[in-house]
């Protein structure tokens, strides 16, 4: 697999090759393996994965926010026409300035001495992960019924990524720098099962499962850098001179757990299962090691009663209802010591050093995830029309999270169980076969769902990023500046101004005629529940798949509806007037001149209080997209037979074709928290192809 | 049965390795240690104490910040003072700073940072200061080098705080003013944060602390690494304390004690760049290594001449044209700023100092010849070449100074006339020629200061202002002596500076209060606000 990427140099390849061995040397003995590896390889796009936001590296940041009338190569700013070089090629303008040649620099906020298109493409960066994964069996059947099984699984993940910052222009300028980080990520997942099933007088079903497991992942890692370049082209340590920094570590998380399984029936028509585990974890001090979770479920297949049966039109039917509960231990990505107070090495010079870095937590513990389920199943109508009906809540107990802490105490954070939680809500799927005729068929798939989350329990409430976490509320609840008007005499932006209420909550405040407390410093009138949310009240899906003769046609639609997004890259584009930085065209909207009516602020560079982040940039979520559309015709096996042809198909396919939202460009299914970012937006993609088998 | 037996034996077999041992959940991590190990013993603690000192220079690990340290703090307390002053917006460092719309807004990154950066140390030595109480640690040399230093740091710290985030002590009412909060431990099974001290509890806090060091200096190990506060260090420390409390006698005794080790630099000393710790000047500052470099967060990448950062070739530094005024033609600090330099952003049509492109050009070639930079620098009248790179137009890294005894004879120097009395006056005079006198160009006759009351407190005060340009002063000295900032005819942009080109005095203008930082706000129910700012 090939994929060039529409930013220069983001280009991904992949390999995979797979073995599968299976062999029963004996009739109560099963033995198999499956070994896969693959080996893909990455350009140099990594500063658009949204970590590195605002860097002038990310060329969605660089390009979206640089005032659109800079050049990209060196113009005679009298004739404007290019500067070209010795070999007649055109040149960079870097953005510093030419004086020789009459060239200014640009404003700072226009990226000055910098050049993103330069940057990529004078720098290298080339990541090769490869992988080897395998797994294997073992199962034993004692007697019948009884079976002991163990099932290894293990995967070796080597990643190297080598980087060049070039000598001309940017953060490797003016020797060249060189980096290289190298990893190895083991894990090894190991369990022993006992497995017993019978049948007890012909209508009991029963099944017994007892089993250990051991998850163990190991980490290592070492990165170094050096500048100062020897040679162009080269990209290895050896072609460079100072060492800059090196440094590398291990790391490893392990968990264990026991658990057993009960599962009976009764004449396939009512199902229990019931089960119990207990789990261990490593990112846990010793103390509170150990975590119990246990689940219980039961189905009634109503269509195997006879008085369903007797009822013409149902086909099938099931009611469903379950409880379970899953530890979570999961601190993030490399978080395997978050119980642990900790030092870091930080030498001075020649001396050895240690700086205190983490204040830890030994009363750490897991997070209970705890499921309710009910569900309704059915089939109807000759299996013409199907769907479900679920309800679910989610109750996440002793959520783990970060809570910030006072800086002054020191350090700022602290893992903890920090709250309890829940999300509850509805899914709905429906699907129709409309017409089903010879020549033509169309079917139609609807999914909704709604969400509601809540947190029920949080001991110390805190404010995280645009949302405070509080009791009765969600944590996905915008808690923000409340932008309010525009003065007409002015043009200032006019904010109400919050207050404390009798019982400690953030209310609007209002003068004793009714009429709002409106200032035009955002910092003095506070932040508050602006009453939005930036989960939507319902989204899904809407698929259709339509046939006639040998073509067939699908697509996919999503959709969402309600909820609020925060949307940066619009409030970064109405700026309140920085120079040499793009505007959105919205400005043109603005306030100009005394009597204005209008809902945007002037401009005035420097004036912090026109544009800071607010409510004025939360903006409707909703939308709908064009998920995937394919067309394709399949030939007739008579006509293609006589080439040695079974089957051949040709296809047109797109994907990401359209979305309508709010506002043009804005992609509100960057993340469920609702805010936007500079980062690489997903492609439209369009295939042509064709399926041939012999 | 016996057909059974080996499977059954296998299903032992299964079971019994089944159960781990009891240490398989029991991981250590590589890339950190126990506190024990930083804690546990005096030599332990002074690598914990290592790691206060390179956090005071060195790029942050604290998760989110990236600053390093006094070399990010320094240039922040400078840029929006007035004397040190921005050619252009460059490539945007500091452009907020300027127009003073960092330390007025308690969501900025850069107010969050001095705040958490300077509790972080605080914290850091509280943790050494409590585990030495705590073990019931036996005296000894190193204990005592260990703890000189956590309390001066702890002091330090605290001051540094208290001049910042709080009005000032002597144009304000300390016994009632809201300082910062007092932190002498923290406790992981409490963690809530204090409420703020006045004023006054703060300073007696930092004096208590001073105290215990100067007891823990009389028998501490000696070190000759810099980065380590000596005890003339510490000495300095509480001059700059006294004189930000009006306490002149003690300010005037303390600096007089701590540079009577050190000498005074000749001129080729002092136009060597300020880049190495090892300046005869040097009382406290940190040596940095290449395998520790600070790359772009670098002091020298703020206020150097030719570090080869886009900040340094695109905004050079200049000085404020009303100071380089007062510069007695005998001095060769004179010479830290190159008056006549081409204006490159208006090119040599508009630069009235010179008459031929070909002179303007040729200006420009000396300058970057003489100050080992590149053509893709910008030179502008006034600029400074005072901080240059020890590998001019490299990014390599240079030492960070964060006192030099001449601050110390400008201290005494004030300290004694602040006293207003004849013969106080007259010892202000001898200290402040002195420094003039090593200050002066080889075979000139020193312009001495021959005034006396206000006069003299004047001319000390701009001795002060040129000798100290750059060095991280400023701000803390506009708060101390209630000055106003006004850059009319200093040569500074008002459309680049804007707000921060024009502000009344401290004590009449809430807009000097540092923020406190809304992420304290928001987590420490204890905490009160300063007055909003009104920019």
């Amino acid at each position: 697999m090939k994929e060039k990427g529409y930013i220069v140099k983001s280009n991904y390849e992949r390999l995979n090759s797979r073995l599968n061995f299976n062999a029963t040397p004996k009739d109560w003995v099963k033995l198999g393996t499956n070994l896969s590896v693959s080996l893909s390889e990455q350009g140099s796009v990594s500063e658009s994965d949204g970590s590195d936001n605002s860097s002038y590296s990310n060329p969605f940041n660089f390009a979206r926010y640089m005032g659109p009338i800079y050049p990209v190569y060196q113009l005679n700013p009298t004739t404007g026409e290019y500067i070209l070089d010795a070999d007649g090629k055109r040149q960079y303008d870097l953005g510093g300035g030419y004086s020789s040649l009459g060239i200014n620099s640009r404003p700072s906020a226009a990226n000055n001495g910098r050049h993103v298109i330069a940057e990529l493409d004078y720098n290298y960066k080339k990541t090769k992960i490869n992988g080897i994964s395998n797994r294997s069996y073992a199962e034993f059947t004692i007697m019948d019924g009884l079976k002991v099984s163990s099932n290894i699984g293990l995967d070796i993940q080597n990643y190297s990524s080598k980087k060049f910052e070039n000598e001309i222009v940017g953060d490797g300028a003016p020797q060249g720098r060189y980096s290289e980080t190298r990893y190895t990520r083991t894990v090894v997942n190991w369990n022993q099962l006992i497995n017993y099933s019978t049948t007890i007088a012909d209508d009991h079903n029963l099944e017994i499962l007892l089993g250990h497991e051991t998850f163990n992942l190991n980490y290592s890692s070492v990165s170094g850098m050096k500048t100062q370049m020897t040679v162009k082209g080269i990209n290895e340590f050896d072609n460079f001179v100072t060492p800059t920094s090196l440094g590398g570590y291990s790391a490893d998380k392990t968990t264990e757990g026991y658990f057993g399984r009960l599962k009976y029936n009764f004449r396939n028509r009512y199902y229990v299962e019931g089960s119990y585990r207990r789990d261990g974890s490593s990112v846990f001090h010793k103390d509170v090691y150990w975590g119990g979770f246990f689940s219980v479920g039961a189905t009634w297949r109503m269509d195997q009663e006879e008085f369903i049966q007797r009822i013409e039109w149902i086909d099938q039917l099931k009611v469903r209802a379950s409880y379970g509960e899953v530890g979570n231990d999961n601190m993030g990505a490399g978080k395997y010591y978050a119980s642990r107070a900790l030092y870091s090495y930080n030498p001075n010079a020649g001396n050895t050093g240690l700086t205190w870095s983490k204040i830890g937590n030994p009363d750490l513990t897991w997070e209970s995830n705890n499921s309710y389920n009910a569900a309704i199943e059915f089939t109807v109508l000759n299996n013409k029309v199907r769907g479900s009906l679920e309800f679910y809540k989610k109750i996440s107990e002793d959520l783990l999270y970060y809570q910030p802490l006072s800086p002054s105490l020191g350090l700022n954070s602290q893992p903890r169980n920090i709250a309890s939680l829940y999300n509850q809500g509805f899914e709905i799927g429906l699907g129709a076969t409309i017409i089903d005729k010879d020549d033509f068929s169309w079917d139609i798939d609807v999914q909704a769902s709604t969400i509601k989350n809540e947190i029920t329990d949080i001991p110390s409430p805190f404010i995280n990023g645009s949302k405070r976490w509080a009791e009765g509320h969600s944590i996905y609840d915008y808690y923000l500046y409340d932008f309010h008007s525009v003065d007409p005499n002015t043009g200032a932006a006019m904010y109400h101004v919050w207050e404390t209420d009798a019982k400690g909550n953030q209310v609007r405040k209002y003068n004793a005629d009714g009429s709002p407390v409106l200032t035009t410093n955002y910092i003095s009138a506070g932040k508050g529940y602006t009453g939005d949310s930036s989960i939507p009240d319902l989204f899904g899906s809407i698929s259709n798949s339509l046939r006639y003769k040998d073509f067939q046609l699908s697509f996919m639609f999503t959709y969402s509806i309600g909820g609020k997004i925060l949307d940066y890259n619009y409030a970064s584009l109405m700026n309140e007037g920085e120079y040499g930085r793009a505007l959105h065209v919205d400005h043109k909207k603005g306030w100009k001149k005394k009597g204005d009516i209008t809902n945007i602020p002037r401009l005035e560079n420097g004036n912090s209080h026109l544009a800071p982040t607010s409510d004025r940039w939360l903006t409707d979520a909703s939308y709908l997209s064009l998920k995937n559309v394919n067309l394709s015709y399949t030939f007739k096996q008579k006509k293609i037979k006589e080439f040695g042809i079974n089957s051949l198909k040709v296809f047109a396919s797109g994907e990401n074709l359209f979305m309508l939202t709010e506002r043009k460009g804005m992609n509100p299914q960057q993340a469920f928290s609702g805010t936007t970012s500079n980062v690489y937006q997903p492609s439209r993609v369009v295939s042509f192809g064709v399926n041939v088998s012999f | 049965m016996k057909k059974y037996f080996s499977k059954i034996m296998l299903l032992i077999l299964v079971v019994s390795v089944a159960a781990c041992s009891d240490d398989f959940l029991d991981n250590k991590p590589t890339d950190s240690v126990a506190p024990e190990n930083a804690l546990g013993t005096p030599a332990d603690m002074v690598a914990a104490m290592n790691g206060v000192h390179r956090t005071m220079y060195s790029q942050s690990d604290l998760e989110g910040y990236n600053y390093a340290g006094e070399s990010y703090i320094m240039p922040m307390l400078d840029f929006p003072a007035g004397d040190i002053l921005h050619a252009s917006s460059g490539n945007g460092w500091f452009r907020s700073n300027i127009k003073w719309l960092r330390h007025t807004n308690p969501n900025s990154g850069d107010l969050a940072w001095v705040w958490y950066h300077y509790y972080h140390i605080i914290g850091s030595v509280n943790n050494v200061i409590n585990s030495a109480i705590d073990k019931k640690m036996t005296p000894s040399p190193v204990l005592s080098q260990v703890l000189s230093q956590a309390y001066t740091y702890r002091a330090w710290a605290h001051h540094r705080l208290v001049c910042l985030f709080a009005k000032n002590y002597i144009h304000g009412n300390p016994s009632t003013d809201l300082g910062v909060p007092i932190m002498l431990r923290t406790d992981p099974a409490k963690l809530e944060g204090q409420p703020r001290a006045t004023v006054a509890k703060v300073y007696e806090q930092i004096e208590s602390d001073l105290a215990k060091a100067f007891e823990h200096y009389k028998t501490a190990k000696k070190s000759n690494d810099k980065s380590y506060i000596s005890e003339s260090a510490a000495r300095g420390i509480a001059a700059r304390i006294a004189l930000t409390k009006g306490d002149y006698p003690a300010a005037a005794t303390y600096a007089k004690e701590a540079r009577k080790n050190f000498v005074l630099m000749n001129e080729a000393q002092y136009k060597s760049g300020f880049n190495s710790v090892t300046l005869p000047e040097v009382m406290w500052g940190a040596k940095v290594v290449d395998s520790q470099t600070n790359y772009y967060y670098a002091w020298f990448y703020y206020i150097g001449t030719n570090f080869n950062g886009s900040q340094n070739r695109s905004n050079p530094k200049f000085i404020n044209h009303k100071l380089y005024a007062k510069i007695a033609d005998t001095d060769y600090r004179q010479d830290m700023w190159l008056e006549k330099a081409p204006n490159d952003f208006v090119g040599w049509k508009k630069d009235p100092n010179y008459a031929t492109k070909a002179e303007f050009d040729a200006a420009f070639k000396k300058i970057v010849a003489d100050y080992n930079m590149t053509s893709s620098f910008y030179t502008y009248p006034y600029m400074g070449v005072k901080f240059l790179n020890q590998d001019g137009g490299t990014i390599n890294p240079d030492d960070v100074t964060y006192m030099r005894v001449s601050e110390m004879y400008l201290i005494e120097a004030e300290a004694l006339a602040m006293q207003k009395t004849a013969s106080k006056e007259l010892e202000a005079k001898t200290v402040i020629n002195e420094l003039i006198t090593a200050r002066t160009r080889n075979g000139a006759t020193p312009t001495k200061i021959t005034t006396s009351g206000n006069q003299l407190v004047k001319d000390i005060l701009t001795q002060r202002r040129i000798e100290l340009w750059g060095e991280g002063h400023r701000w803390l000295d506009m708060l101390r002596l209630d000055l106003e900032l006004n850059l009319e005819g200093s040569g500074a942009s008002s459309t680049l500076y804007q707000k921060g080109f024009k502000q009344a005095k401290p004590s009449v203008n809430v807009n000097w209060l540092y923020q406190i930082p809304q992420e304290e706000m928001n987590a420490n129910t204890n905490m009160k606000p300063n007055p909003t700012a009104n920019l």
